[in-house]
């Protein structure tokens, strides 16, 4: 290889690619694999084709559309819906409050952590990585409602692509929830020929391992987003090896609005579990990664954080209740707006995106801070 | 599709009146912490305040100072008078040629001035100008010619202070508020110019910008120059002295120089020999007064030419 002028280092995967190719590969892998298991007839219409490819809603970071889900939407005469219209409006405006204020001012705590880790003790390092959690989560969730919503302006439903993540009470709840569309492609293209759930469970672990490891690749070439699947798999092994597994699949906690103090703790111990994973994908090395765990596990997890902005920090903590809240509460819906269109009272509804609007305005950051899925 | 578009435009100005109404309320009554795009500082560091209130009383003036903190912190006014060139300093804190244009269309016909001297640094013409323009803001009575600065930075920060500017404009809120002239750092002398107490020197760790020039500072920057050419004034650029190390970080000093000379009269006093001593600067990038003194006579050999 080195003759050839191809140094290839084990402990540097980092590989230049376009952006977005993680996600129309497998966008454009499920039209063929769909057309294999007979499952669709292969387009013959080269502008309907080109469409589904490029649909710009979905292009650089998804939700990974199905053949089967998009296509026929495509070819079907374009009708403006005005309620599908509003609708689009809503999500968007809660997928642009979710990106620009709550993820982007949660980045710049958890970039100023995380990239100067030395400098801080073990409880800033847990806000760091809390921050982060919520900052993937504004970011890409927030993208993704954005392009639902977007696409519903031009009549066009896309798969949901998130339900609530962080209210999920067990790992495999959370993988329900957070990049559906991802976690499905993977569990119908993948999971299921392996033979999914069924079989010995020496296979189940197998076909689990499979599962994540390639999804922790699909992130990109990097060791981190390997041990962050890895991290997963093994967080989700228990509940896929219980009898009754399909069960603990289900989302539970829809239609409760209190919880009891074991749901309470499963919830705060599944984003205690998905929080420390996150560690390893935001890290730049897992020797990085590694140190920053080391840093928590350390005394001083039980002194004052020591960043000096700490009362700068108190705005995002606020906003995140706020969300999650707002989330909590309309968490039946697909999106928390979902449910507007029955308050009659226009007044009320105009004054909630105008004080939405205000928001976004007064606390969002100012410097650019691009999209984190853009970069898979 | 028309039920669609009638909608949004019964909601947008709706949207829009309630969004100023919920930033004057968050204005007054809001804790700063959670005043993360709404920057109202009036009576701030760089004695803008009663450098604008005092500007209002001036008329024909021979020299006008525009710049940044260099530039108010540089150019004493005292010294200028003394050798007979009526004076006024209109520097500000991180003043970009966005705010010099600005403030030179706006007080152009009441000051008249014969040569304007513009403090020309590289930072100020990367930078995006926000910081300067929202102490404009703050420190000057808003009129109509500010929306048009204030569209073209197009900076939401921008945008919730002016609107809150225009609120406490309006409603009289900043009768009565007097600077302190002389602090415990600074003092404060008619003409505009602020002179440092302590001529002892601290170091101060800021990061400099070395990319691209920014476009708006470009085209203000040009403005002012074809101002000028229009209204035969003798327009002088000068780049004021900083320390060595804080000047060689920047490795687009010649391209600037060039840049500079081809626009303007222009004069870099960081090529000369007379600025290499510390001594002479209480911070990286300021003189102290004995700094002053020495660069104020250089200058006025500039303007005798």
């Amino acid at each position: 290889m080195t003759k050839l002028g191809l140094h290839l280092n084990l402990n540097h995967l980092n590989i230049l690619l376009p952006i977005g190719i993680s996600f129309y590969t497998f966008h454009g892998l499920s039209y063929l694999i769909d057309i294999y298991n007979q499952k669709i007839e292969p387009e013959k219409n080269f502008v309907d084709y080109a469409l589904f490819v490029t649909f710009f809603p979905l292009l650089v970071a998804g939700p990974i559309e199905r053949a089967t889900h998009l296509l026929p939407q495509l070819k079907q005469p374009r009708i403006f819906n005005y309620e599908f219209a509003v609708d689009g409006l809503r999500q968007i405006l809660w997928g642009v409050f979710k990106k620009i204020v709550i993820a982007d001012q949660c980045a710049f705590f958890a970039d100023m952590i995380f990239n100067n880790s030395s400098q801080y003790n073990g409880i800033s390092h847990v806000i760091g990585a809390i921050f982060f959690a919520f900052q993937i989560y504004g970011d890409f969730s927030g993208y993704s409602d954005i392009a639902l919503g977007t696409a519903k302006l031009f009549g066009i439903q896309l798969f949901r692509n998130f339900n609530y993540p962080y209210f999920s009470k067990n790992i495999a709840e959370f993988w329900r929830r957070w990049h559906i569309s991802l976690s499905s492609w993977f569990k119908d293209y993948l999971y299921i020929p392996l033979g999914g759930s069924k079989g010995h469970y020496l296979i189940k672990i197998r076909n689990i391992l499979v599962i994540f490891l390639l999804s922790g690749l699909w992130h990109g070439a990097n060791w981190t987003f390997v041990i962050w699947g890895l991290l997963n798999a093994i967080f989700i092994i228990p509940s896929i090896l219980k009898s009754k597994q399909d069960k603990r699949f289900e989302v539970k906690i829809n239609g409760k609005l209190l919880l009891g103090i074991v749901e309470f703790g499963s919830i705060l111990f599944t984003f205690f579990l998905t929080t420390f994973a996150w560690i390893f994908f935001r890290s730049s090395s897992v020797s990085n990664a590694i140190d920053y765990i080391g840093k928590i596990a350390n005394n001083s997890l039980f002194n004052a954080p020591n960043f000096d902005s700490l009362s700068r920090a108190i705005l995002p903590f606020i906003l995140i209740i706020f969300m999650l809240l707002v989330e909590w509460f309309n968490k039946d819906h697909e999106h928390v707006f979902s449910g507007f269109s029955r308050i009659k009272n226009r007044c009320f509804r105009w004054l909630i995106y105008s004080l939405l609007l205000f928001a976004i305005g007064m606390f969002m950051r100012t410097e650019e801070t691009p999209f984190i899925y853009f970069q898979f | 599709m028309k039920r669609f578009l009638l909608s949004l435009m019964c909601f947008m100005p709706i949207a829009i009146a309630l969004y100023i109404f919920i930033v004057c309320l968050f204005g007054e009554f809001a804790n700063d912490l959670f005043k993360t795009n709404l920057n109202y500082r009036i009576g701030s560091y760089g004695h803008m305040f009663v450098r604008l209130s005092e500007i209002k009383a001036q008329k024909k003036i021979d020299l006008l100072v525009l710049g940044s903190s260099h530039a108010y912190r540089g150019f004493d006014t005292r010294i200028f008078n003394k050798f007979g060139y009526k004076t006024f300093n209109l520097g500000s804190s991180s003043q970009t040629p966005i705010q010099s244009n600005y403030l030179l269309k706006k007080y152009f016909n009441q000051l008249k001035p014969k040569i304007i001297i513009l403090e020309v640094n590289w930072d100020n013409f990367v930078s995006d100008g926000v910081e300067s323009t929202l102490d404009v803001i703050a420190n000057d009575k808003n009129d109509l010619s500010i929306i048009e600065m204030a569209l073209s930075q197009n900076h939401i920060k921008i945008y919730n202070t002016l609107i809150y500017g225009f609120y406490r404009d309006i409603f009289n809120r900043n009768i009565g508020f007097q600077q302190l002239l002389n602090t415990s750092e600074d003092i404060y002398i008619p003409g505009g110019y602020v002179e440092k107490k302590s001529p002892k020197f601290y170091h101060v760790q800021r990061d400099r910008v070395c990319n691209e020039i920014n476009r708006k500072q470009e085209e203000s920057f040009n403005e002012i120059v074809s101002l000028c050419k229009s209204q035969k004034i003798r327009l002088i650029l000068i780049q004021a002295p900083v320390t060595k190390d804080f000047y060689h970080f920047n490795p687009n000093n010649i391209a600037f120089d060039k840049k500079m000379k081809l626009l303007s009269e222009y004069y870099n006093f960081n090529d000369s020999t007379q600025f290499s001593d510390k001594s002479l600067f209480y911070d990286d990038e300021h003189l102290n007064q004995s700094g002053v003194e020495i660069f104020n006579y250089e200058t006025l050999n500039i303007l005798r030419l």
